[in-house]
């Protein structure tokens, strides 16, 4: 039976690698201990696979089928996927591998649960989403085997936060039901305030980000799952990602986030977050 | 909407389609069935008419960039044009 190791949120914003002499040198170097702590924490928990949740920003997939969900039961994933892409986030295009059987049990568990995600057996690309933690925590050659699992947080209608904490309880389940992987991490990123591509963008809404870090921090997501949809978009169109977090809080149900760096840094356009969760 | 999203979102996936629209803006946004006044707001770098038009703002800003504008000039217009 698979058990839940270690779970860490962050955020995933390009200019923590690719333009960070952009951002103060202290908060930057805050934010990077951080994700040096979080992948101190990723190692110890030795997982044998790793869940990992975010939105992309069609970087694979498009409008003309946009999934609510989508589950990554492939082999491998390639990230950055172009070499303008690399510069821009100057990190190096990797390929990482796929726990293929992992996400299939999932997949298949979402089913039987009455969730019906889409899958993908192949050509997900990576972009910040994925590409941007990785650099800190999973730096070396010896990758941990994933399971991507993408929510919509990029294009309205958007599934809603009760859904995405929902879906997170489930996938908890799931990871407890399954035989294939033993030790199981999971890694949720996006968020937290902040516009993309908007008038408003470089504008960091730190009391609503404070608000979401005191629920996150007693235990207390399920609450922020109720927020009315005004609530959220007064914190940007990047905190529609907040849903990732919300999955990761349904899969660690009512405990306890440990923040280790919150930096509003807005060249970077974002309220920049790095926690863990007590389990 | 769609069409235009589509004619961005592809601009940045095909290298092909971004050198066609550099020499020929016009018939290559036609071909891909964009009306007029979307033609002319790409043509103008109108980012902000169609971001308030309901463009999607992450097709928008990356389509943007593979246009050839640079990420601060996109802000600059998103922020000041009426």
């Amino acid at each position: 039976m698979g058990r839940i190791v270690g779970a860490f949120a962050t955020s995933h914003s390009p200019g923590i690698t690719g333009f960070p002499e952009m951002a103060n040198e202290e908060q930057r170097n805050k934010v990077y201990r951080a994700f040096e702590q979080v992948r101190k924490e990723l190692e110890a928990a030795r997982p044998d696979a790793l869940v990992c949740i975010s939105v992309e920003h069609f970087t694979s997939f498009f409008l003309n089928n946009y999934p609510a969900f989508c589950i990554g039961i492939a082999d491998s994933y390639v990230g950055p996927p172009t070499p303008e892409f690399e510069r821009f986030l100057r990190v190096e295009t990797r390929t990482f591998p796929g726990h293929a059987a992992l996400g299939t049990e999932l997949l298949k568990f979402a089913y039987r649960e009455g969730f019906d995600p889409s899958f993908s057996s192949g050509d997900m690309a990576f972009d910040e989403n994925f590409c941007v933690p990785f650099h800190f925590l999973l730096p070396g050659d010896d990758l941990v085997p994933l399971v991507p699992i993408i929510v919509n947080g990029v294009q309205p209608p958007l599934p809603t936060r009760r859904r995405c904490y929902e879906f997170g309880r489930m996938l908890a389940r799931a990871i407890e039901s399954q035989t294939v992987a033993d030790r199981v991490a999971i890694l949720a990123t996006g968020g937290l305030s902040h516009w993309v591509g908007a008038p408003e963008s470089g504008q960091i809404n730190t009391d609503w980000d404070q608000r979401v870090m005191e629920l996150l921090s007693q235990g207390r997501a399920e609450e922020i799952a109720e927020w009315s949809d005004e609530e959220v978009e007064a914190a940007g169109n990047g905190a529609e990602e907040i849903r990732t977090w919300l999955m990761l809080a349904g899969a660690v149900h009512g405990r306890k986030f440990r923040f280790h760096a919150y930096e509003p840094i807005p060249p970077w356009l974002t309220g920049t977050a790095v926690a863990s969760v007590e389990l | 909407m769609y069409r235009l999203h589509k004619f961005l979102w592809e601009l940045r996936r095909n290298p092909e389609l971004a050198e066609r629209f550099r020499s020929d803006p016009d018939q290559t946004m036609r071909d891909y069935g964009l009306n007029e006044e979307e033609i002319r707001a790409i043509k103008g770098k109108e980012f902000r008419k169609l971001y308030q038009a309901g463009a999607n703002p992450y097709i928008l800003l990356f389509g943007a960039v593979h246009m050839g504008v640079p990420r601060q000039e996109y802000y600059e217009r998103m922020r000041s044009q009426s």
